[in-house]
This record gives C-alpha cells, structure tokens and sequence, in this order.
C-alpha cells in the first residue's frame, strides 16, 4: 500500500501539538499554569484524536481518547493540574509520540509499549481522581483491555453501554460549496452506496443553507449523516467518494464504534445549532423509534408547564443515551461560536515544504552566479547603461536571496524550550536539582542549523547536568544554592550565531583531564599546557574520564561527535571553566548555509574567497620587513600590526601554487573562532556573494577549503576554511616547538616559529 | 432551458430537469412565487423526468424561505424520478404533502 502524503502532515502537526503539551505540562508541573491549560491541553489531545482516526491509527485514538476524556472531566471538575498529574500527563503525551513515531514508520505497536501504555493510562485514571461510575472508568478500562488485547472488549454487561448496539457503519459527509460546479454530483456517491450495500438510515444535512436572497443556486449547502451496511470494508466505502475526495469532508465509523468514536464525531461536526436529536439520530445512538419518544415526551412536558426541558436532559432520563454523548453534543454547540471567533486569527502562516524552498534556494544561487557573469560582461564591454542596469539587477538579486534565506530562518526559541523537558529529565535522574535559564530565545538562525544543532546541544545539557553540577550535598558545602543552574543562551555576533550552555557547577577537573589525557598518550608527560589546550582535550574522540560515565551522558553522541557535528556546519566550539564556579560551552555558527558573503583574493592566477564577516582588515605586505622574521620552510612569519603580534599564513605556500609574488602583497587580516591571522595573497578583488559549492566526495579530505564557488567570470574559487587554516597553523606550531604554559599572546607568538 | 415554470391556480408547475442548470431559473420562479405573498407554496412536480443535487437542493432551500415566512410548502404529486430520490435520501416526508401523491387532485394536477 501506497504512504498517505497526508499523513507525514498529521504527524508534522501531532509533533508540534505534542510539543505544545509538553511545554504547557511542564508549566503544570511547577505551578505557573494558567486556567486556559487545561483547555490547551484537551484541544491538542482532541486534534490528535481527531486526526488519527481519519487515518484509522487506532492505537492513538484508543489510547489518547482516555487522555482526552480524562483532560475533560478535569475541565468539567476544575480542579486543575497539580505536579503529580502532571507527571503521569507527560508520560501519557510521551506514549502518543512513541505511538505517533510508530505509525510514521508504519510498523504496528509493539507489544511492550501496549501494555507500557495500558499501565500509564491506569496510573492516568487513578491519579486524576476520577472514579467517576457512570461511565469514565468502565470507559476507560474498556478502551484500556481493547488496547491491550488488540481486540474490542467483548461485549459483557458494563461494556454493553460503551459500545454502539448498531451494526451499521456510519458514513458523515459534507460537501464542499464548489463541488456542483465541478461538475459533480453528491446525490451520484450516495445511490453509488447502495450498489454494495443497504442505507439504513439518512439524513439529509441542509443546516448550512443560507437565506433565500444569498443563495447561490449552483453553490453546494448540503451534507450526509448515512446509516450503512455492508459487508465492505472502510477502503470500500471512502473509494465511493474517491472522486470527491478533495472536495468534502468524509467520516467513517465502523460498526459497534465506541461511544466515544460517536462523540468525537459529534464535536466534529461542523453544524454549530445543529439539532441534537438529528444528530444522535444520525449517529445511531438512537433509533428513531427512541428519538420519537423523546420528542413526544418532550412536547408533552411543555404542554404541561410551558417550559420545554433540555433534549439532552430527556435522552439521558429515559436512559437511552450515553451522558457522555450527550454532554458532547451539547459542548460542540456552545464551542462552534469559540471556535469561529479562534479561525479568523488563524491563517497568517502557511506550511511549505521543505524540499521546494531548498530548490529556491538552490535557483537563487544559480540567479546570483548568472547576475554576476551579466555584470563582468557589462563591465568588461564598457557600456556605462549596461553597467548600471546589471548593478541595480545586482542589488534586487542580492534582495532577494535575503528574504528567500529568511524563508529558512527560524527563531531558536522553539529548540530551547524542548530543553525544559531534557532537562526535568535528566535531573529527576540524576536526584538533582536543576534550574533551566533561558535567554535570547528569539534569536533567528536557518532552520537545516536548528536541526543539525538539537543533538550536540542535547548532549551539552545532559553533560552540564551529570558532570558539571554537583549532588545538593556537595553544593550546599561549596556554599552555592541547592539547585542548580545550567544556561541556555544565543545571541548574533558579527554575522554568526553563538549558543552558549553554560553551567554553574564544579568546573572541569583540569588536573584529571590532563592525567588521562597522558595515560592515553594524547599529550607527552610532562608536556605543559595551558587551562584552554587542556579543556581542547575534551573534545578528542573517544576521550572520557573513566569515573565520570554514567547511563545518562556517553550513551549519545560523545563531544568529540559535537565538535565534529559543529565542525561540519563550518562552526567552532569553545570552551571556558572555571573550577568550583561552572563550564560555559560556546557553539559559534554560521547564519547560514547555502550562500555567503565573500571577500574574493587572488593569488598567481588562482582565485580564493574568504567569508567576508571573518575579515577584519586589509593591510599592505611589506616583504621586506616579513621576510626577515619568517623561519622554518618560509611559509609563515609574522607581522607587527597595532602593537601585536599577527601571525601569517601564506597561500601560495600553502597551496603550493608556482610563481613569484609580486612587489605587492597584501595581507587579509582575519578572525577565525577567535584567534586572528593574516592571510598573505597577491590580490585583492573585492567583495561578492559566494554561492557555496560542496566539494565533491574525492576533495572531502582537503585540509584548508571549506568548499567551492563559481565566479561571475565561470572560473571556480575555493572558499579558504579560515578557522581551519588559523587552527593547523597553530597545531602544527605546537607540534614543532612545544608550549608555553603562559598567556594567550605567548602561544600566540609561539605559532609565529 | 430543460426545464419551465409556471404559475397556475397559486400553484407552480415544474416540468424538465430540476438541476443545476435550471436551478437559477427555479430560484427566479419561487421569489415571484413569494412575491406576491401566497397563503401557501405549492410546488407541483409531476412534470420533473430528472433532478440532481442542485435541484434538490433548492427544494430543501424553497421549504426553508417559506418556513421562515411562516408559509405552508408543499411538494405535490413529485413524478417518479423525484420520488425515487426523495425515498433514497429519507426526504418524503419532509417535503412530500401528505396524501397529495395519490389523491385525485393530485392525479387531476399530474395530468
């Protein structure tokens, strides 16, 4: 069987409601929710629900119906949500996910997590304190055995209630207003219907028929309530309405639905004063010989003292009805009115798909490289017009690769707040307590970095929690509050993203880190480092103090894997402790991914181009006053510029490529992650934008190019991996010369040789 | 046109196809029906060989306005195309006049 491509959007959708439980669950948990939580929180199940029946997910409508119900009850009760329902409500919402992830891959339920599920639903019903008699607990044990067994709970006694007597299926339809001017005609689907099978009842639904003086005569008002048997199954039944599929709004309830199915139903519909009889009547809750005896017992009451009881009220007297249906039918009348003043503010977003607004990028990318040829072309024919219409092309181009890159942009708030659950996780583990701050949660970064990023920050936080902060015990000795702070931060910093997580607990063990690392043979004994090479160890693969894994941290990813994830989103990694007073973790990242500014040098008859937001400054290469520093094989030296030491790093040497340089030289002064460099080329070309060009798979080990662009001219430029380059230059100084166990400025001058 | 209205003795006689293509004309027809602020409505359908949702739509919608009216509105004699469909979406009773079917007005009307 074909996937749906609509349910990739219910589970997109059922994610993000998912996510809107959490947050507000965890609120809940600490006590700052507001009386609207509740309400928040049964829509989302409701949606779910809703939603994965027309996918017939059975397994999340079973499970998540009693969430609803029991979200209802405390709706109804309005007792609220305490800490400890709270608890067992996450649990509930991370059994959908389990459910939810289940269903994406297509795979059914494995046992285990049905009978996982079934116990967190029990714990569910316990603790909210419902016994509820008439018809919550049976409902739910109901629910919960079918669940379990993965069949309908046999029909006993209590369950007699629950279930529909009809063995009928029960089709709702409404049409769309166009579908007669496309050219189709409902009446054809319903006498299709009784080609292989038997309407057992009907009802023609025309509430939404307007006044005569609007009523557009070829419009469409009209919907189907239809009472049906057969013997065909439900893809049977929906393939009727194949051809109007896109034009209506199609339920199907099997035969011997739940209770509950018939009320999700009826909240569904769309008929705001819709008749309540009508409707349970169409349903099959009632047959209409039942219905009839309401309605006469109904006027016969009015008769008597001129005041009509509620039909709700009559139906469940007479016991014929469910409460529970009732209680719906009645609440989808009062909540039609809500939720039409709630649409109006919707819509000022849409939803695209990924895949197209790649291709967008991608097109612009090709825009760009192509305005760029049309301006060389026009500069080097030297018509002054055309000059100017290419620059003003130029400028609209540049215009909208910024508003299609914003298309991908994302605040990062969204990530953050995920965190509040990582985070109550991980301490509930650990018997800590933590506190999670949060700030700059709306800074804007592109959303393919906010994927790639969740993971190593995950394994950040985790870190920070097991390692950096300390037991209570040991905190209240150091004299720092009992609970404990980890941070969450991000701000822009000259055209890149920096996310810090930092924490307030014992530092890194600087000496314990050193001895492993020695044991390990990653650093000679008796090398001297400073505290920043040190920390830098941290991030070696494989390197763990061995009293410190635990089953929380080292089962992810491992910070070699971060620096690694990091390295690749042409990012760095910082990282600062101070001991007995926490660790900060500075993740340094691009804005984004897909084309950057550029500042392009020339050096022999190559081209290169440097990220022009690392670039600092341009200065003129005096040869003879470098020439006289440089040592080793001459590839670098060092400037006096401003007073400091400027180390250089020489392209044609590094590349090897032929030629002298000319007279003069320039020298780019950059900052990669911090540490400055100078860059000596022969030329300067000024800036451009750089449509980045992965290498190909042969190039990938290439130390020094962060990949490729393509010039207006056609030719091909390497974009230079300046942290890269700023970093061997200093390693490979390291590794030649040992180090000086002093100040930043030392090992600086120490990577000059 | 499939289809025609007329007005005869406070009645309107329907004959051709009740559909979307004649809906527009039968709107027409019932608003100068109502224009001239009958007692009753009555809609004879003898005459209607077919009728599609649109058609049965605006009989729907003709019951409604008058309701509104506080107007009586009946569908007399519906011929067996209409019949059919009216039987297959429960609607009889609802717009049919009771007895009119068979009874000898109705046989005088259909005829």
């Amino acid at each position: 069987m074909s996937r749906d491509p609509s349910l990739d959007t219910f589970v997109t959708e059922a994610q993000e409601l998912l996510g809107s439980m959490e947050s507000v669950l965890l609120l809940c948990e600490h006590g700052d929710a507001d009386a609207e939580a509740v309400n928040e929180l049964f829509r989302a199940a409701h949606t779910i629900k809703g939603s994965a029946g027309l996918f017939g997910l059975d397994s999340i409508v079973a499970f998540t119906h009693v969430v609803e119900s029991t979200l209802d009850q405390i709706r109804c009760a309005g007792t609220g949500i305490d800490a400890g329902l709270a608890a067992i409500l996450l649990e509930c919402r991370d059994h959908i996910g389990v459910l939810l992830a289940a269903a994406d891959a297509e795979r059914p339920a494995t046992p285990d997590s049905i009978s996982a599920g079934a116990a967190v639903l029990e714990r569910l019903t316990g603790q909210a304190g419902f016994a509820a008699p008439e018809h919550a607990a049976p409902d739910a044990a109901t629910v919960g055995a079918a669940t379990a067994t993965g069949h309908p709970a046999p029909s006993g006694p209590p369950a007699d209630g629950l279930r529909v007597l009809a063995d009928s299926w029960h089709i709702s339809v409404r049409f769309d207003a166009n579908v007669l001017r496309n050219g189709m005609d409902p009446l054809s689907f319903v006498r299709y219907l009784t080609t292989f099978g038997a309407i057992t009842g009907i009802t023609v639904v025309d509430d939404a028929l307007p006044e005569l003086d609007q009523f557009d005569p070829e419009a469409c008002y009209l919907g189907f309530e239809i009472g049906f048997k057969t013997d065909a199954d439900k893809t049977r039944i929906e393939a009727a309405f194949e051809f109007v599929r896109e034009d209506c709004k199609l339920r199907i309830l099997p035969p011997r639905s739940l209770v509950a199915d018939y009320v999700a139903l009826i909240r569904d519909l769309p008929e705001a004063e819709g008749n309540l009889g009508s409707i349970l009547l169409h349903c099959g809750t009632l047959t209409a010989n039942e219905l009839a005896a309401c309605l006469q017992a109904q006027s016969e009451q009015a008769d008597g003292n001129g005041q009509s009881p509620r039909l709700g009220e009559l139906l469940v007297e007479s016991g014929i009805v469910q409460p529970s249906v009732v209680a719906a039918a009645a609440q989808q009348q009062t909540e039609a009115r809500a939720s039409r003043d709630a649409k109006s503010t919707d819509g000022r977003s849409i939803r695209v798909d990924g895949d197209k607004l790649d291709h967008l990028i991608d097109l612009i990318g090709e825009l760009i490289i192509a305005g760029a040829a049309t301006g060389s072309q026009a500069r080097q024919a030297g018509l002054a017009r055309l000059t100017e219409s290419a620059l003003h092309l130029a400028r609209i181009v540049e215009e909208v690769r910024d508003q299609a890159l914003k298309l991908r942009i994302v605040q990062i708030g969204a990530t953050f707040s995920r965190f509040q659950r990582v985070v109550r996780d991980v301490a509930r583990e650990s018997g800590k307590e933590i506190v999670l701050e949060v700030s700059g949660a709306e800074t804007e970064l592109d959303k393919t970095l906010v994927e790639r990023i969740a993971d190593p920050l995950t394994h950040l936080v985790r870190n920070a929690i097991d390692h950096g902060i300390e037991k209570p015990a040991v905190r209240r000795s150091r004299g720092k509050p009992d609970a404990g702070t980890v941070r969450l931060n991000a701000y822009h910093d000259a055209r890149s993203v920096v996310i810090e997580v930092a924490d307030d607990g014992g530092g890194l063990n600087r000496d314990r880190i050193l001895e492993k690392a020695t044991q390990r043979g990653l650093v000679p004994a008796g090398e001297i480092l400073t505290d920043a090479q040190i920390y830098e160890l941290i991030f070696e693969p494989g390197f763990s103090t061995a009293d410190q894994v635990t089953n929380l941290s080292g089962r992810g990813v491992g910070m070699d894997v971060v620096k690694s994830n990091v390295t690749a989103l042409r990012g760095t990694v910082e990282i600062d402790s101070q001991a007995g007073r926490g660790t900060q973790v500075r993740l340094r990242l691009p804005l984004t991914l897909a084309i950057i500014d550029g500042f392009q040098v020339g050096v022999g008859n190559s081209s290169f181009v440097i990220p022009l937001d690392l670039v600092e400054e341009c200065v003129e290469f005096a040869v003879e006053a470098a020439e006289d520093t440089a040592g080793g094989g001459g590839s670098r030296g060092h400037i006096m510029l401003h007073g400091s030491v400027l180390p250089l790093i020489r392209v044609r040497d590094m590349f090897e490529i032929g030629g002298n340089a000319g007279r003069r030289q320039s020298v780019v002064v950059v900052n990669g992650g911090g540490k400055r460099a100078g860059i000596v080329v022969d030329e300067l070309h000024g800036e451009l934008q750089a449509v980045i060009k992965p290498l190909s798979r042969l190039f990938r080990q290439l130390q020094g190019v962060a990949g490729s662009t393509i010039l207006g001219s056609g030719k091909v430029a390497l974009i230079l991996d300046i942290p890269g380059l700023v970093e061997r230059g200093q390693t490979m100084s390291r590794r030649l010369h040992g180090t000086h166990p002093t100040a930043q400025v030392a090992v600086d001058a120490a990577a000059v040789i | 046109m499939n289809c025609e209205f007329q007005r005869r003795d406070g009645i309107l006689h329907v004959s051709g196809e009740l559909n979307i293509y004649s809906a527009a004309a039968f709107r027409d027809a019932l608003l100068a029906t109502l224009a001239g602020d009958p007692e009753s409505c009555l809609i004879d359908c003898a005459g209607v060989t077919e009728i599609d949702t649109a058609g049965l739509q605006f009989l729907l919608m003709a019951k409604r306005a008058c309701n509104a009216r506080n107007m009586r509105c009946e569908v007399l004699a519906p011929s067996a195309a209409l019949g059919e469909t009216l039987d297959l979406l429960d609607l009889r009773a609802d717009l049919v006049a009771p007895d009119t079917a068979g009874s000898p007005a109705a046989q005088e009307i259909s005829r």
